[in-house]
């Protein structure tokens, strides 16, 4: 969940503390990070149960006097759900469950709704599913999702399992939405049956929920996401079209990509074939995010799977980011061994865009020494880039080919490299001639076999000599 | 230049500790509001247990209602 909204969830339960509107306190939201209005939060609940504490242990007390009818009807008529929430702490955990067991599940709504489940975690667990199932239907018909979504943590998974039952995709959304622990909000969405994922995503469209989708599929692992992704793009394409809306007009497309990224391959042609990827303005913030968020694996293998003309335009949008951005993706596709979708991507850039950024590409991996990451990419790149590839290593110091041609003997990269050379001139083929000759004659020799399983023989200048002489 | 910390010190007073460095941001007089918020709720929690402990006795069985009262130290 967004920093925002969980200190705006902060500001509502502690506002319901201090008896007043979360109105009065939405500045705190402004000024203060999350964990900083619950500081504050825990300290008030500290000293409000501690400031009464000898009047409630007296309470608790007298309560204990009482047979558990008469102490349940106490509870409802004369002391209401403030109070009753108040004492929940001090009472035997047992009897308070039995006290519950006879209250009417409007009432325990009401003291679940001044209730810190924090403090009274295992009265909450001892609840009987059927009970938590009917004070969640009242909590839902009051909206009160921060309520319900605070219980969530505290529930037996029989419980949980009770009160999803009965909550509607609507009410389920905005509540997982402010649950803390995202391993809960994991196992919810991962147990959930595929109709009620599908219903949540429809919910979202209802209400215009896209920013609780978003900070839900965030908190997801790995699987559940690439369920919910796949589920969305078998839904109403409206589904995706309204997300992308969502994160083209909120500028998210962050928080999209790694949905994007998480959805099966036989799926992501679907998507590709969506007019909305193929709107200049929405590639231009698609590859903007992932640039500035590092998301390259997430995007690459749909921008496969584009139309050409739209491929020439996230081509374009490439070459107009930052040349270190540009270095970051290189880096990125080949972790993420997608070095084909980004050679692709270079292929598809037009002129003078792809000189300028291949240029760029060489110094700076030159000057980086991030050889390991550009070398993997030589292997599948069009003639036209090895090309200019070729330019700028022509351009090198001394000293960069020598590193050069290390990173390539220990990355065992000479088949790709062999083309480069093939197309530098004498001058820069003879300045190689030095670093190439310190290699081992084991490394020549296998050197010497690509160059002839390449057809490059000849081609290689002053540098023949040197594989030939060594036979 | 002096700054001015009452609102500061009534909330350090009404949480009955140092006020966390966490609300360092907030300006003097929204530490004021919160300590006056505090400090009513805090009155109010008293109203209401009072009033409950009251309204409870009506009830309690009449046989019940002197060691009740005794408990709530009432």
């Amino acid at each position: 969940m967004s920093t925002t909204l969980r200190a705006r969830a902060e500001v509502v339960r502690l506002a319901r503390l201090l008896g007043t509107e979360p109105a009065e306190l939405d500045h705190l939201a402004d000024a203060l990070p999350p964990e900083a209005i619950r500081e504050l939060r825990d300290r008030c609940v500290e000293v409000l149960f501690d400031a009464g504490s000898e009047r409630l242990r007296g309470a608790a007390s007298a309560a204990a006097l009482l047979p558990t009818p008469v102490a349940a009807s106490l509870a409802q008529k004369a002391m209401g759900p403030v109070l009753c929430a108040l004492l929940a702490g001090s009472v035997d955990r047992r009897r308070t469950v039995d006290i519950a067991d006879r209250l009417p599940p409007a009432f325990l709504a009401e003291v679940a709704i001044h209730l810190d489940p924090r403090r009274v975690p295992d009265v909450v667990a001892a609840m009987a599913p059927a009970r938590v199932a009917a004070v969640t239907e009242e909590l839902t018909a009051r909206s009160e999702h921060v309520t319900m979504a605070q219980f969530v943590d505290h529930l037996t998974p029989e419980a949980l399992d009770a009160a999803l039952a009965v909550v509607d995709d609507d009410a389920l959304l905005r509540t997982a939405f402010l649950v803390d622990d995202p391993a809960r909000i994991d196992r919810i969405v991962t147990e959930l049956p595929d109709e009620r994922v599908v219903g949540l995503l429809a919910a979202a469209r209802t209400s215009a929920l896209w920013f609780e989708v978003l900070a839900v599929i965030d908190e997801l692992g790995p699987r559940a996401k690439g369920r919910l992704a796949d589920l969305a793009v078998d839904a109403d394409r409206q589904v995706i079209e309204e997300l992308a809306a969502y994160a083209q007009a909120e500028g998210l497309w962050a928080s999209v990509l790694p949905l994007v990224g998480s959805i099966s391959p036989d799926r992501r042609g679907r998507v590709a074939k969506l007019p909305t990827f193929h709107k200049a303005a929405v590639i231009d913030a698609i590859v903007l995010a992932a640039a500035e968020s590092d998301r390259w694996a997430d995007l690459l293998p749909l921008v496969a799977e584009l139309p050409a003309k739209a491929q020439r335009r996230v081509a374009a949008s490439v070459a107009r980011l930052d040349a270190d951005l540009v270095q970051d993706a290189v880096a990125a596709a080949t972790r993420a061994g997608l070095i084909d979708d980004l050679a692709l991507v270079l292929g598809a850039m037009e002129e003078p865009d792809h000189d300028e950024v291949v240029g760029a590409a060489v110094r700076r991996t030159a000057r980086d020494r991030t050889w390991a990451d550009l070398l993997p990419l030589l292997a599948v790149l069009p003639p036209r880039t090895r090309r200019r590839v070729a330019e700028q290593a022509a351009a090198l110091t001394d000293g960069d080919l020598v590193a050069l041609v290390r990173s390539v003997d220990a990355a065992g990269l000479w088949e790709p490299w062999l083309e480069v050379i093939a197309e530098l001139g004498h001058p820069t083929q003879e300045r190689l001639r030095g670093p190439m000759a310190k290699l081992s004659k084991r490394a020549l020799r296998t050197l010497d076999h690509q160059v002839d399983g390449l057809g490059l023989r000849g081609r290689l200048g002053p540098l023949h000599d040197l594989l030939d002489g060594d036979r | 230049m002096t700054t001015t910390t009452a609102g500061r010190d009534a909330l350090a007073t009404e949480l009955e500790g140092p006020v966390p460095e966490a609300l360092d941001p907030l300006a003097d007089e929204r530490l004021a509001e919160l300590a006056d918020l505090l400090a009513a709720a805090k009155a109010r929690q008293a109203e209401d247990l009072a009033a409950g402990a009251e309204e409870a006795l009506r009830f309690v069985p009449r046989l019940l209602r002197g060691p009740f009262r005794r408990a709530l130290g009432a």
